[in-house]
């Protein structure tokens, strides 16, 4: 069984893979491109990609067309930290 | 200073129940953890409290597992399946491995007609047995999409617990200790007190999150000690070699594992598995980790997936049972 291509629904989905890297997904009618922070790759109508990333910052995925008219717009995702958490001493359980 | 170690093992299997077929290949994977693992693992606790060794273990029961557990189908077929391999066993109990073939009958014989559901409850209601859950099929929270899809993967959760177990569970695995923030919250909505992360997750553990529950981190030592292919106990030549069985016919495995590791040889130069010289060295491995960890931290978590030990690890359950025995101070 093959998975289709492309489900007729309109969306952009982004996940945190690790602290330097978010994973995009979508699909749009129409898409030419696809960004992430200051990052672009080029789309097709379903895609996916991997984006490079800075750890510990808020990031949101556009698909636009080839006009730059917005097309769909991802969840806001945060990347990890690379460091561990620093419990407070009142914190501690 | 006194320290504790805390043992996590993590029990799931996805779904697999496939009434649709006579055979499913996947339900094996069910019937092969009853037999090394689930069902070894709960004598284990059994004899150490019937010896009244002081010991306590959590260990973590999917809802998926449970279902699979308490199904009249699958346990119907499992049957099928322990009346197979043990005759497969019977035939096959010739010099030169009279010894490893007796080992697995007692094996298959001990796995016969157990509800290994309640016995889990029992241990669990004996306080010697700590039973948390996890999301409802193993979603991996951060990325489940929707609020009401990561409610329903803790809420589904809490319920089959409850139905299984009589009571509300207190802990949570993470699939994957996957965490992000504001888990803690959904978490505590549901009433559950601790959960677990990876160890880079934490400068110092545990730590009380900003929503109450208690976040526990992995203590990275001893699981290399366990799970490194290179380093780790499970590689010894002494013990069961995983991957070669007797009872391989058709695609399919009859889990006849007559052969012990030997060596970095290939499969078809393992030399007889001798379960005594096994037993010695599980003695050995238990008694090696626990004073390994007395350079640990105060509180060791140290959790593994539950099939490592039996099923990957033959002798898994026995080193569980060998470390309390001991009664070494950490």
């Amino acid at each position: 069984m093959t998975l289709p291509a492309r489900y007729g629904v309109t969306t952009a989905r982004a996940l945190a893979r690790d602290p330097w890297c978010v994973f995009v997904y979508w699909e749009a009618e129409g898409a030419a491109e696809v960004r992430l922070g200051a990052a672009r790759a080029v789309a097709s109508d379903a895609g996916s990609h991997y984006f490079a990333a800075e750890p510990g910052r808020e990031y949101v995925a556009e698909v636009l067309d080839r006009g730059g008219r917005v097309l769909a717009t991802s969840n806001r995702v945060r990347t990890p930290r690379v460091r561990a958490a620093v419990v407070e001493a009142t914190s501690r359980a | 200073m006194k320290r504790r170690l805390m043992l996590v093992l993590h029990a799931h299997l996805p779904f697999v129940r496939h009434p649709e077929h006579p055979e499913f290949l996947e339900e094996d994977w069910l019937f092969e953890a009853m037999i090394e693992t689930y069902a070894p693992i709960v004598d284990a606790c059994a004899r150490l409290a019937a010896d009244r060794v002081p010991f306590r273990l959590t260990m973590t029961l999917s809802p998926t597992l449970c279902e699979m557990l308490s199904d009249e189908l699958l346990m119907a077929r499992f049957e099928t399946r322990l009346r197979r391999v043990a005759a497969a066993c019977r035939r096959r109990a010739r010099a030169p491995f009279e010894a490893a073939a007796a080992e697995h009958l007692r094996l298959f014989t001990a796995a016969r007609g157990r509800r290994l559901l309640p016995e889990f409850r029992a241990l669990q209601d004996r306080g010697v047995l700590e039973i948390i859950t996890t999301a409802a099929t193993h979603a991996i929270l951060p990325y489940v999409s929707r609020p009401e899809a990561l409610r329903a993967q803790i809420a589904v959760a809490v319920a089959n617990y409850r139905k299984h177990f009589g009571r509300a569970p207190r802990g949570f695995w993470l699939p994957e200790c996957a965490y992000e923030p504001g888990l803690d919250a959904a978490l505590a909505e549901h009433g559950l007190r601790y959960f677990f992360v990876d160890a880079h997750a934490l400068e110092s553990s545990p730590a009380r999150t900003p929503a109450g529950p208690t976040a526990f981190a992995r203590d990275p030592e001893s699981s290399r000690q366990v799970w490194s292919a290179a380093e780790g106990y499970p590689g010894d030549p002494w013990y069961r070699e995983f991957y070669r069985d007797e009872g391989w016919a058709n695609g399919r495995g009859a889990g006849l594992k007559f052969h012990r590791i030997t060596g970095a040889v290939p499969l078809d130069r393992k030399e007889p598995y001798d379960p005594s010289r096994a037993r010695e060295r599980v003695e050995e491995h238990a008694r090696h980790f626990l004073e390994c960890r007395r350079r640990g931290a105060p509180l060791m978590v140290s959790p593994y997936d539950a099939e490592l030990f039996g099923h990957w690890w033959y002798e898994g359950p026995r080193f569980l049972e060998a470390g309390p025995r001991r009664r070494i101070s950490l």
